[in-house]
């Protein structure tokens, strides 16, 4: 399957990616979309802040202010919440003739990701003219683990990011390297993680800006065995119940089990899981099948076929008080 | 739905113009040819009128765009991202009415009975006094402005939010406010034609009513998408809307019950293949309804016969791309329809030479 370039130009009919930016306080979010904005890059962004005057960022830029606003959908289900100034903002921005090359959201320190991430599925109109590109979490180097172990919030940043960026690694000494990997790792096996120097990104920018996080085309980077790698490191204790779990197996899945163990689980258990990724092996049929879901709005839909490599289905979950003896125990279940 | 042939092309033409297209409202004026005014996301107001080879183009904006429009009395009143209110005679003549200090003003509403212009800008509601822009008060409500709608009888003006409507006297601003609540956001607004209903479109794709005199709730659920316009029937008694596979008429002839415990009547309905209708425009002196859907089709149906005739066939067939018919608008005598879709076509229909085709 040949793989959509990372980077290309937003034409009426191609959606507009969005990233989500997150992070605490004093992280280097404002820093890091500085250097966004003001890099030598020839493309057109938008930012979407909480706080008009926000300190640092640049008001000559195109922004626009969103209030922190978050209703509930009205089908019976808390967790689908989604931010209604969001979905008005982004009209706004559709209204304008300059075309967009990306928008960046950023979110106050505390803000739980998921309303946003889930604006993305539930309003058809943003659905159709933007597309989630993934959520990116700046973490301080020196301060991310007495964070994670104080607040509830942090280890939810840290859960939902697609990409994690590490600020002020030269502050941390090289000896507790290793050990912050691994505490990320513990609570999000699959997001990238890279550093972030004084607002410059060790990625390139359409890299960083075109993960496609979102896009069951593009997930095909579960990658079992280095998942398996990061849940066998070393654990860490802090006071969050958030954790995460992959699992993996060869034996054909069927399709009918597996649908109606997930539709379950994400109705009576989606507002402790917060996100779940797959790609699965599904009987009888050669293609890959890929799931992911946020809360409890899923997608999935059949990508490109095994081919030479051997069809295995990996599924990872990253949620609050995982019942993973269950949850394994549901996986096997769905068995063809 | 049945569709007869083609009526005679010449009755049409079709402009492509620098989109997005974002409103259309016609010229109130009846001792002049109807002016049709179409406000674009490049921040030009173009002006058209039916003896015209093209559009008017009068730059409002150089880098931004043209959110709102409405018609009144005095001219078109557009609102542009940068929170500038411009007045545009149908002759063309622009004067700088106001620039409002809350920037993204996207509804704009004019209250015949107050003589003012609405202006909506996130949760600020601004009144201003027409020709001169002179701001007469400002309101803030809890959250954002959803919808915006004055009252067809008396001096009030409605503002949508979440969990609710607000309703201002314009005789009396400071004097508290009525609100409505319904949880949910509440978006686009309408009154009844009589007054006595005032009814909102929800973000979950379903209509709400409110009965002004005692504030009894009504839902009108089961919309497969979004809706985002409403438009009445020319005697006032139906209520059209988009978002439907073709268009739910709601009853309000009873004047009590309003719309309660019936079913709405469909007409132009695309069926089951997943079209909707994106616009709907009734018209204002018969039983017709100029509809566009998602495929960018356009029909007139007849809303007592169900029969339609093709306005404008889909411009690429089967595409991946399709480009909806984003607004519909009569000019006030029935016989001028304007259209646009999304990727930025104006067609203009002349009635007058259909009807002596």
């Amino acid at each position: 399957m040949p793989l959509a370039p990372t980077t290309q130009h937003s034409t009426p009919n191609t959606p507009i990616p969005v990233t989500v930016l997150t992070g605490f306080l004093g992280a280097g979010k404002t820093t890091l979309l500085n250097h966004i904005l003001t890099a030598q890059h020839g493309k057109k962004y938008a930012v979407i802040i909480n706080e008009f005057g926000q300190a640092g960022v640049d008001d000559k830029l195109l922004t626009a202010q969103v209030d922190e606003e978050i209703f509930e959908m009205n089908n019976g289900c808390i967790c689908c919440t989604v931010r209604g100034d969001l979905i008005r903002i982004i009209t706004l921005l559709l209204k304008r003739a300059q075309k967009l090359d990306g928008i960046l959201l950023e979110t106050t320190g505390l803000a739980n990701p998921a309303p946003v991430a889930q604006t993305f599925f539930a309003d058809p109109t943003v659905a159709a003219k933007t597309r989630l590109d993934s959520i990116l979490t700046v973490a301080d180097a020196v301060h991310i683990r007495s964070q994670l172990a104080q607040t509830p919030e942090a280890p939810e940043q840290i859960a939902f990011a697609d990409t994690i960026l590490i600020s002020k690694m030269d502050e941390l000494p090289q000896a507790e390297w290793e050990d912050l990997e691994g505490t990320l790792r513990t609570l999000n096996p699959t997001a990238l993680i890279a550093r972030v120097n004084r607002g410059v990104p060790e990625l390139p920018l359409e890299q960083l800006l075109g993960r496609h996080a979102f896009s069951l085309e593009h997930m095909l980077t579960l990658d079992p065995k280095f998942i398996e790698d990061a849940q066998n490191g070393h654990h860490h204790h802090h006071n969050s119940a958030i954790s995460s779990l992959s699992l993996g197996m060869d034996n054909p899945l069927d399709p009918e089990k597996f649908d109606d163990w997930m539709a379950n689980l994400l109705a009576t258990q989606g507002q402790n899981i917060l996100r779940t990724k797959g790609v699965l092996n599904i009987a009888h049929e050669p293609k890959r099948y890929v799931f992911q879901a946020v809360h409890m709005m899923s997608e999935g839909t059949f990508t490109t076929p095994w081919g030479d490599q051997k069809p295995t289905s990996t599924l990872v979950f990253i949620g609050k008080n995982l019942d993973k003896a269950a949850l394994k125990e549901g996986f096997y279940s769905c068995i063809a | 739905m049945n569709t007869s042939p083609t009526p005679p092309a010449n009755a049409f033409t079709t402009w492509p113009l620098p989109g997005p297209l974002n409103a259309l409202a016609w010229s109130q004026a009846t001792d002049a040819p109807p002016t049709c005014a179409i406000a674009s996301g490049t921040g030009t107001l173009f002006l058209l009128r039916q003896s015209m080879a093209q559009p008017l183009a009068l730059p409002l904006a150089a880098e931004g765009a043209l959110l709102a429009l409405v018609s009144t009395p005095h001219g078109f009143v557009t609102a542009t991202d940068t929170g500038q209110l411009h007045l545009t005679t149908p002759q063309g003549e622009t004067t700088l009415l106001a620039t409002l200090p809350t920037p993204f003003t996207e509804h704009l509403a004019y209250s015949a009975h107050a003589d003012l212009l609405l202006a909506a800008s996130g949760r600020t509601l601004t009144a201003l006094s027409l020709p001169h822009g002179e701001v007469k008060f400002t309101s803030q409500l809890a959250s954002s402005i959803g919808g915006l709608a004055a009252s067809p009888i008396g001096r009030r003006v409605a503002a949508s939010h979440y969990n609710g409507t607000t309703i201002l006297d314009l005789a009396a601003p400071k004097n508290p406010p009525r609100t409505l609540e319904w949880k949910g956001s509440h978006l686009a607004l309408t009154y009844s034609v009589d007054g006595k209903w005032l009814i909102s479109a929800m973000q979950e794709q379903a209509i709400h009513l409110w009965r002004l005199s005692d504030g009894l709730d009504l839902q009108m659920r089961g919309y497969p998408g979004p809706i985002s316009q409403f438009s009445w029937s020319h005697d006032g008694q139906l209520l059209a809307t988009n978002g439907g596979s073709g268009v739910p008429l709601w009853s309000f002839k009873d004047k009590l019950k309003g719309p309660a415990g019936t079913q709405a009547q469909v007409v132009a309905d695309s069926g089951t293949g997943g079209m909707l209708v994106t616009s709907v425009a009734m018209h204002p002196k018969g039983p017709f309804a100029a509809v566009g859907y998602t495929d960018g089709l356009a029909l007139l149906a007849n809303t007592q016969s169900n029969q339609s005739i093709l306005l404008k066939a889909p411009p690429t067939p089967n595409t991946q791309h399709p480009t909806p018919i984003t607004h519909l608008a009569w000019s006030p005598d029935g016989l001028l329809l304007t259209l646009a879709d999304e990727s930025g076509h104006l067609t203009l229909t002349d009635f007058s030479q259909l009807a002596s085709a």
